[in-house]
């Protein structure tokens, strides 16, 4: 690891300030960016370690809309028996997520901002990347081992995964992200804060320098409650996903009033299947208008070598996951 | 005290190991020390064209960085298995040579782990960069051995063609195995200390002693000026059974520098500077006749090599040693790739091979409409099918029938797809385990006082395996003390001679010269007290005394405690060396392990064959919506001879299973094709199991009797319990779902 | 924003099993880098090495250190408490898993200057001052809950720390939330029973 300055700012304007240097990188948890760090893929002159700032640790299960600090933790918040009531999908993309010490560790303003785990991304041996080095190549489009890319959202230039879990059922739920920097305040719907890698993938997100994540909402909405995060992954715990869905229903008798569905580990950003939720508001939900969904949701992949597999899993969990949300609905588990 | 063999006895390190007082070898710190980091090739095949150290020299906090051209008195070694599984005959930093990626191209040392590894992170290679190829080429695989003899490794008995045509049913299939790293959970390390002349060396290793022999032969040391230290390893697996570059490379610049140097290789670099189970494809043609006899065995496997060695795990000499069949064919071939050399991974003829063979029997089962065990019972037998000897014990049958009982096999609805638990399909599937005993020469000197305590001595290694308790219980069942009044000293170089801790061959080798030292103290005291002019035994023939649990005993049943009777010799205390050499051991193998090799004799010798058994059978449920493989149930009874300790063997066993789980379901580093680089070299994407993947796993141990093998009538456990589970678990995924997977792993993305 | 009604350093005395109170730290004046950073400033530039003071194991430490040092090489280099583990440097095994503020982390993760001022229980720290063992280390020795022991002191205390989270009701959660320490030699079925035999012997 590259040696760097050191920053415990007690007041977000100093926070914002000292994040605002060119080389600074913002250090909450640390889960992700000490990692990195370690592997030499980030290099930052200076960490702003803005836990110090105990204010933004908080959280609130509210009736009309829940609140995160950015510092809440993710154990803290994924183990909250209130969340696993009030919005199941929250809570379970978050307890099934990395491991009990991670996030212990972890704080949630950082988990949004989770990087790839494409290991060209993170092995630094390979020359080509463009988004740890732009205009570099891609060692996975140049050959390379691509099972486990994005089948939703990559371009030319780069078809690294968002390997996040939490992401999926805010992107579902409407979240807003609130956010601090030099500019002053400002609130970002959860879904145009990542941006697709296109021609930049170096870009992931709208922050601009010495701007921080202070919180995220979710509006508390009737399928909050019939909620459902289904993680398929190749072990029981402690892995990513290999394909996962985030949903959430609102029945009126057999009919659905409202539906939620977002896909991880299948898409290069948090991805909102909009399309798959209009097949089904105003129908029925079964088995079969869940797996018809499910198809639709993946409409638009573009399967890599060896991932075409994805396309029928992700369908597949989609399907599961709003049989679930159903039973849920319906005052089941 | 006979009592404390086959009891379930705590282990006697459990008190350091859950203080945090047990000491591995990266733990030792020596004054002054300084710390290692290794930068590696980013390219798998090439030249070094340049290497530019100036940014790492200018990190602070470093002190030296050294390539090829600056190392001084860096020895490469030819240690055991040397250009095979042992250790890899081609050496790093030798030149500028690029032959695998991540290969060592130099070497910082610092004031800290952190500096120093940053200052490798810094170091810029430039290659002329050749094209490389990671995967085996099966189309381009040889016979092993084919140059010598012009025959190689193949075994012909009978006529394979006859069988095949004569068969009522046949299967020709193939099974594919990945790479897999062993990935203990100790990362490797070595620490290194010069003071003039005089070496020490701390580094986790299943054999300080090979470890010993080559840096003295390296550096033309006298055996006494280097001591290997390593009293506990962190799991081994087979990763540290060779002698390493990167140990050897540590040692070089210690001496260099003229401090102590550690060097903790990272988990990513683990991937390329030691040894892998090599990938492998099974090629099985198989026939039987209506009954389900085998008229036919043909089994050629094909593993990857390095381009410089040839890694040799025959795992056709296991597989034509189960099933009673009149006409065999095996191969045992290599396929070379741009890797560094692979080499043993726990069950390294095993694992792979019977993935293969007992899919291979379920599937021919199945054409046949013979039930799975049935068709083990149809063809086992009682003498070995190529060589012709007998079994020295063979208890697979019991195996199955208690196996059988504990799961409930008999419950099952036979019918793929039968069976379902809500959103889960169910399927069952067994497999047979096996695992040869493999016999070495050991030594170990055994110290018994009067005052009731004894000291067991020998550089044997407990790895996990519990050796420091069975040595414990062994000592005081035959000298009749507590298990605590036995202290056990291992790990290290200077001690009596004792095996490498590999081949499951720890307690039934070095065991038996513990066993054989005390009652080599047992004849030695009873001499003395035969001699005195009073006392019980006094006058007795010393010849017709024995030991039994602490106890002389004369032919006419005049008695003695071992303790009373070594009080009332002069000096009250005792030291002997107890020896094991087996019949079966050559003056060669012999000589082969005294030199710090591995001189094994079997599993095949002149009179027996010798085996240990079991017979696995696996739970799968495999979801509906998420196609996720887990295994609720799995449950093994094995038959090893003599169990000595039923708590340490049990968590032996078990944590076998756990690794066949791990080998079915999660294990596989993925290669990178265009650059031949390993690419999951991590513990996040190297998939092994965590502890919610390990729900029921139930282990019987069967009472066996094998008087042949050695004194104490142990075969080895270590390695057998993983040994089929593979098999099982792909046998039920077929059960559950009609799907034959014959890749390993199975993985969601197989069954979608 | 409106707080949760559960502030961390409550929550934290209430679950810190050794009962000592999170307050400790203030009341013997920890935190003393902290208090150091300029206003604006950074409390440690490129190359420096500011000290740190952390409550180890009940005992006041302070060292120096550089930014980039994790809190296990801080443990185990500074203080020669070696008995946390380091299995992969990355945060991906749970070797080296320690209680932070009654929280249990990897320390590898963890920056030892980002912690300054902090609590920190190790392996070293379980037993009590006559050697009599914690209930978990007794647990874990009885049930041969490790093979190797390597993984063992993290395993330990992220066993204490899975039952003080209320997260050891049934088999089936103590897999779950005792899946972020690797075991290799696979004895997980033990490390379950001995993380059950110390929740039964709390609750009877």
């Amino acid at each position: 690891m590259r040696n760097f300055a050191y920053h415990r700012p007690t007041s977000l304007a100093d926070a914002i300030d000292a994040a605002s240097a060119q080389g600074a990188d913002i250090l909450a948890g640390g889960t992700t960016l000490v990692d990195l760090m370690k592997i030499g893929v980030r290099e930052p002159d200076a960490l702003v370690d803005i836990t110090g700032l105990v204010d933004l640790e908080g959280y609130e299960i509210g009736s009309s809309r829940l609140r995160f600090g950015a510092l809440a933790r993710m154990a803290e918040v994924g183990d909250d028996k209130g969340l696993r009531a009030a919005a199941p999908v929250l809570a379970e993309s978050l307890w099934k997520a990395a491991s009990p010490q991670l996030r212990h560790a972890a704080r949630l303003g950082g988990n949004i901002l989770q990087r790839t785990r494409c290991p060209y991304f993170r092995d630094t041996a390979y020359t080509q990347c463009n988004k740890r080095a732009p205009g570099s190549g891609c060692a996975a489009l140049d050959g390379g081992e691509t099972k486990l890319h994005a089948i939703l959202g990559g371009s030319d230039a780069c078809v690294a995964m968002y390997p996040g879990d939490w992401a999926q059922a805010l992107i579902a739920f409407d979240a807003e992200v609130m956010t601090q920097g030099p500019g002053g305040k400002r609130t970002i719907a959860f879904a145009d804060l990542h941006v697709l890698p296109g021609e930049t993938p170096e870009i992931e997100t709208i922050l601009q320098p010495g701007e921080i994540v202070t919180g995220i909402t979710v509006p508390v909405i009737p399928a909050l409650k019939a909620s459902h995060y289904l993680k398929a992954r190749d072990r029981e715990s402690y892995a990513f996903a290999t394909a996962s869905a985030a949903v959430g229903v609102e029945m009126n008798g057999d009919t659905v009033v409202d539906v939620r569905i977002a896909l991880g580990g299948v898409a290069s950003v948090p991805w909102r299947a909009r399309e798959a939720e209009d097949s089904l508001k105003g129908g029925p939900l079964t088995e079969d208008t869940a797996r018809q969904a499910g198809h639709i949701a993946f409409a638009g992949a573009k399967a890599l070598e060896g991932s075409a597999y994805k396309i029928k899993l992700g369908a597949d969990v989609v399907a599961g996951a709003l049989m679930t949300a159903k039973s849920r609905a319906n005052g089941g588990q | 005290m006979a009592q404390t063999i086959n009891t379930a006895v705590t282990r006697t390190d459990a008190p350091r190991k859950v203080t945090g007082t047990a000491t591995y070898a990266a733990d030792v710190i020596p004054a002054g020390m300084l710390h290692g980091a290794m930068a590696t090739s980013s390219i798998a095949v090439g030249t070094l064209t340049a290497l530019d150290t100036s940014r790492a020299e200018a990190e602070p906090g470093v002190i030296a960085v050294f390539t090829h051209k600056t190392i001084p008195d860096f020895k490469s070694v030819k240690g055991f298995y040397s250009g095979g599984p042992g250790s890899a005959s081609f050496w790093p930093m030798e030149g500028t040579e690029i032959r695998y990626a991540g290969q060592p191209i130099a070497y910082v040392v610092a004031e800290t782990a952190a500096a120093a590894r940053r200052g490798a992170h810094l170091i810029k290679a430039s290659y002329d960069e050749k094209p490389s190829t990671i995967d085996m080429d099966p189309e381009a695989s040889f016979i092993i051995g084919a140059a010598g003899d012009g025959k190689g490794m193949v075994t012909t008995k009978g006529d394979l063609a006859k069988g095949l045509a004569e068969a009522a049913q046949t299967v020709d299939v193939e099974y594919a195995t990945p790479f897999q790293h062993h990935n203990p959970m100790e990362m490797f390390s070595a620490t290194a200390e010069w003071r003039g002349d005089r070496l020490t060396v701390w580094m986790p290793s299943q054999s300080v002693r090979t470890l010993h022999a080559g840096i003295v032969a390296a550096y033309g040391l006298p055996a006494t000026s280097v001591r290997v230290i390593c009293p506990f390893v962190g799991g081994a697996f087979g990763a540290k059974a060779g002698i390493t570059p990167y140990a050897m490379l540590t040692i070089a610049v210690a001496k260099a520098v003229g401090a102590p140097v550690r060097l903790i290789v990272t988990r990513p670099q683990m991937y390329t500077v030691a040894t892998f189970r090599p990938q492998s494809l099974q090629k099985f043609r198989i026939g039987a006749d209506a009954a389900g006899k085998l008229t036919a065995f043909e089994h050629i496997e094909i593993s990857q090599t390095s381009q410089f060695d040839v890694v040799t795990n025959p795992g056709t000499h296991i597989t034509r040693a189960m099933y009673a069949c009149p006409n065999i064919h095996t191969e045992q071939r290599v396929s070379r790739s741009d890797t560094n050399s692979g080499g043993f991974m726990r069950a390294p003829n095993e694992m792979q091979t019977f993935f293969g063979l007992e899919q291979a029997m379920d599937e021919l089962a199945l054409k046949l409409g013979i039930d799975p065990v049935d068709m083990r019972r149809i063809n086992d037998t009682r003498r070995h099918p190529v060589d012709d000897v007998p079994f020295s014990s063979r208890s697979l049958m019991q195996c199955y029938d208690a196996v059988s009982a504990s799961f409930g096999w008999r419950d099952r609805n036979p019918a793929v797809g039968g069976m379902t638990d809500g959103d889960w399909l169910v399927g069952y599937g067994c497999a047979t385990a096996t695992y040869p005993t493999n016999i070495l020469a050991s030594n170990a000197r055994v110290t018994m006082n009067a005052a009731g305590s004894a000291l067991v001595e020998l550089a044997a290694h407990d790895v996990g395996t519990g050796s420091y308790t069975i040595f414990a219980q062994i000592a005081a069942a035959r000298l009749g003390l507590p298990v605590a009044a036995c202290e056990v000293v291992m790990g290290e170089a200077d001690l009596p001679v004792a095996p490498l801790a590999g081949g499951s061959c720890t307690a039934a080798s070095a065991g038996s010269a513990v066993h054989n030292g005390c009652m080599r103290i047992g004849r030695a005291v009873a001499a003395q007290v035969a001699a005195q002019s009073e006392g019980p035994l006094s006058g007795v023939d010393p010849s017709q005394i024995t030991l039994d649990d602490g106890v002389l005993r004369g032919p006419d049943g005049k008695s003695q405690t071992l303790i009373e009777a070594l009080a009332s010799t002069p000096t009250g205390a005792i030291e002997v060396v107890g020896e094991f050499r087996h019949p079966a051991l050559t003056d060669k193998l012999i000589r082969t392990t005294f030199e710090g090799g591995y001189g094994t004799a079997g599993p095949v010798t002149p009179d027996f064959a010798m085996f240990a058994f079991g017979a696995e059978m696996a739970e799968v449920h495999i979801h509906r919506w998420t196609h996720e493989i887990r295994v609720p149930r799995l449950h093994g009874a094995f038959a090893a001879g003599t169990i000595l300790n039923r708590k340490t063997a049990h968590s032996q066993l078990m944590g076998g299973m756990v690794w066949g789980i791990g080998s079915a379901l999660h294990e596989v580093t993925e290669t990178d094709l265009p650059r031949a680089r390993f690419l999951n070299a991590d513990l996040a994407e190297y998939l092994i199991p965590v502890n919610a993947d390990v729900r029921e796993v139930r282990v019987e141990m069967l009472d066996e009797k094998d008087d042949y093998v050695n004194p104490l009538g142990v075969k080895g456990i270590g390695e057998l319990g993983i040994v089929g589970t593979a098999a099982a678990i792909a046998n039920a995924v077929h059960h559950a779902t009609g799907k034959r997977l014959r890749k390993l792993p199975i993985r969601i993305s197989d069954l979608v | 924003m409106t707080q949760n009604s559960v502030p961390p350093k409550a929550g934290l005395s209430r679950r810190s099993f050794l009962g000592t109170s999170g307050a400790i730290g203030a009341a013997l004046g920890l935190g003393a880098g902290k208090a150091a950073a300029q206003q604006g400033g950074p409390v440690a530039a490129v190359g420096e090495r500011p000290k740190i003071t952390l409550m180890v194991n009940g005992q006041r430490r302070t060292i120096t250190v550089e930014p980039r040092t994790t809190l296990v090489e801080a443990l185990r280099d500074n203080l020669g408490l070696t008995g946390t583990k380091i299995g992969c440097n990355q945060g991906q095994c749970g070797a080296c898993t320690v209680l932070l503020d009654g929280r249990r982390v990897n320390s590898c993760l963890t920056l030892a200057l980002a912690v300054d001022g902090s609590e920190v229980v190790t392996i070293e720290g379980l037993a009590d001052p006559a050697g009599k063992l914690h209930p978990m280390q007794q647990a874990f020795a009885e049930h041969d809950a490790f093979q190797c022991g390597y993984c063992t002191p993290g395993q330990i205390l992220s066993a204490i720390a899975c039952i003080d989270e209320g997260h050891a009701t049934d088999a089936v959660e103590i897999r779950e939330y005792m899946s972020g320490n690797l075991c290799r030699c696979g004895a997980y079925p033990n490390i379950v029973a001995a993380v059950e035999a110390v929740r039964d012997s709390k609750e009877g």
